[in-house]
């Protein structure tokens, strides 16, 4: 048999895909994974949960929970997106969180986010959804009388007293929600995904910012509450806004 | 996480299948069919696709909805604040939780709930399966833990077998949601004197007096007809009347919008059965009849988002006595609960 004819159209076949791959920074037939952290810090210093911080407006800061949505959380290419969730809940107060995630190999140069949940995701009917699923009853973080979800909670306590030591004699409690607390946030990245890998995709969240981003600075004396109330939206936004700007890649 | 599009899908198939014992085959709808009596005049309540009453789903939702193990310590039943004598409804301002706390707002009637494009006094709520959720997780009301109700229930007779014919799967939030919203929307109002006389052409139905107050409710100078108007008596739209100034306690429907001309606006409640329905108002702030009356005459507080519906106006005393008396024509004739 003459194989000519069929080894001139594999080789063809062949620089044809080698052409195609040239143009793009992904490799959507080679798979690889990403080792996605999510990591607190304060000030750019890990983030110890039994520390006593001194925060922006000069109160003593002790942090008992940070626990949080990420929606539509997507590595970008110039030439093309991967969603690597749709949506998921971390609990960061006692360290960071990872998940390994599979991925086209490529090159990746811009993370993409939601702080929150999108609002087709925020109006799911939980009843509907299983209850150890992010979205799920086990979530903890429903709202029943918006039948929405919380997209934050951040709770601690608090000294207005920047010299006192000792126990912190007040509490905070921030739980943002409602569609228009929903933040994105697009972060540059440097990330090289090669076919059979898992490379390591830190994401920081310096907690610190949670409460100034140097220009704005929120005091708990201000705002010790807040639960989506109308009446305190504009604080609501305030908080949302800060926490759109803790986020960061290396 | 697994997208849910894929494992919602995927794990409702599981259950279902899991469910599917040869000796315990789902339900079907001939033999398990319900049909909702409708009175005359009354039109067919939108009814979810997903979600159409069978027999055994309503009694399960029955069964539910007067079931104090629902909530926390066991006391509270949707029946404890929604009375079926009272046209489902509280005898207080604010009912009262659990904890002994009570909530901020006047329990609603549940008559002819089914008709609601939005539930709760702001239309936070877009369904009544949604809605089922909110009392029994709210530390105000019945401070539970549906899954753990659930899982308490479940393996309870007649839960285990009514759930899975009602759904095919085991007792758990869906089902739990599903059905108690089903049992809801057949408690249909429409058996009033009123109804004979506007639906069923029976003249006789009303007195004298009777009739003069609906005239008196249709006039253009009370207008009480432009809100509490069609089959329900409510446009199920969301009004400002007036009640106070003061919103810090519940912004209404701005709560679910967070548009300041949404403050203090809430929706028409239903007028059927309203003589057992006091106290009256979002908070329950008025007592009688005549009160409310009242504050409409008076045309409300110079609230900027007042309705322009609502203006003051002059009743003479019979026709105030005649409105009352035409009010009470709304009460029906029969229980809205008709099931065994």
């Amino acid at each position: 048999m003459n194989i000519r004819p069929f080894l001139l159209a594999g080789l063809a076949a062949v620089a044809l895909l080698s052409a195609c791959h040239k143009g793009s920074a992904v490799d959507p037939e080679g798979q690889g994974a990403v080792r996605l952290s999510v990591i607190p810090v304060w000030n750019g210093a890990p983030f110890d949960r039994m520390q006593v911080y001194l925060n922006a407006a000069d109160q003593r800061e002790q942090i008992q929970l940070v626990k949080f949505y990420l929606a539509r959380m997507t590595l970008v290419a110039p030439d093309v997106e991967h969603e690597l969730f749709d949506a998921d809940l971390f609990n960061i107060t006692n360290g960071p969180e990872t998940r390994i995630l599979p991925v086209p190999a490529g090159d990746y140069q811009q993370l993409r986010f939601g702080l929150g949940l999108p609002p087709d995701l925020n109006h799911t009917d939980i009843a509907t959804v299983p209850v150890n699923d992010p979205l799920g009853n086990n979530s903890g973080m429903y709202w029943t009388w918006a039948t929405m979800y919380r997209f934050l909670l951040f709770e601690g306590r608090f000294d207005n007293d920047p010299q006192a030591t000792g126990l912190l004699p007040f509490q905070f409690s921030w739980h943002t929600g409602l569609d228009t607390l929903y933040r994105e946030r697009d972060l540059p990245l440097a990330l090289e995904v090669p076919a059979g890998d898992t490379v390591d995709l830190p994401l920081y969240v310096d907690l610190a910012r949670f409460t100034t981003d140097g220009a704005d600075t929120l005091s708990f004396a201000d705002i010790a509450q807040f639960h989506g109330e109308v009446q305190s939206l504009p604080l609501g936004i305030r908080i949302a806004d800060l926490e759109q700007g803790a986020f960061c890649t290396p | 996480m697994i997208p849910r599009r894929i494992t919602v899908p995927l794990l409702v198939a599981l259950v279902l299948h899991a469910g599917c014992r040869k000796d315990e085959p789902l339900a079907t709808a001939d033999d398990d069919a319900f049909t909702l009596e409708l009175p005359p005049g009354a039109p067919v309540p939108p009814v979810p696709e997903a979600n159409r009453p069978t027999a055994t789903r309503v009694a399960l939702g029955k069964r539910l909805f007067f079931d104090e193990r629902l909530s926390l310590g066991r006391g509270i039943s949707c029946a404890s604040c929604h009375h079926p004598v009272r046209a489902f409804s509280d005898t207080v301002a604010l009912s009262v939780g659990v904890h002994g706390t009570t909530g901020f707002r006047n329990a609603s009637s549940l008559a002819n709930v089914a008709y609601h494009p939005a539930l709760f006094r702001d239309g936070g709520v877009p369904t009544l399966e949604q809605q089922v959720l909110a009392p029994v997780h709210d530390e105000a009301e019945m401070d539970a833990d549906i899954n753990v109700v659930a899982t308490q229930l479940a393996g309870e007779e007649p839960y285990r077998s009514w759930s899975r014919k009602a759904y095919g799967r085991d007792l758990d939030p869906y089902v739990i949601t599903r059905a108690i919203a089903c049992y809801e929307r057949t408690l249909i109002s429409g058996w009033s004197r009123f109804d004979r006389f506007r639906y069923r052409n029976d003249a006789s139905a009303l007195t004298a007096e009777e009739l003069q107050g609906w005239t008196v409710f249709t006039s253009a100078e009370t207008n009480c007809s432009g809100c509490h108007s069609g089959f329900d008596l409510s446009d199920h739209d969301y009004h400002n009347i007036g009640t106070s100034l003061d919103h810090s306690a519940d912004p209404g429907r701005e709560r679910i919008t967070l548009r300041p001309e949404d403050r203090g606006k809430f929706k028409t409640p239903t007028l059927r059965n309203i003589a057992l329905t006091a106290p009256y108002m979002h908070d329950g702030s008025m007592a009688t009849l005549e009160r409310v009356i009242g504050h409409f005459a008076g045309g409300g507080v110079a609230d900027p988002n007042k309705s322009p519906l609502v203006h003051s106006f002059t009743l003479s005393d019979a026709d105030r006595q005649a409105l009352i008396a035409f009010l009470h024509t709304l009460t029906d004739e029969r229980p809205l609960d008709r099931l065994p």
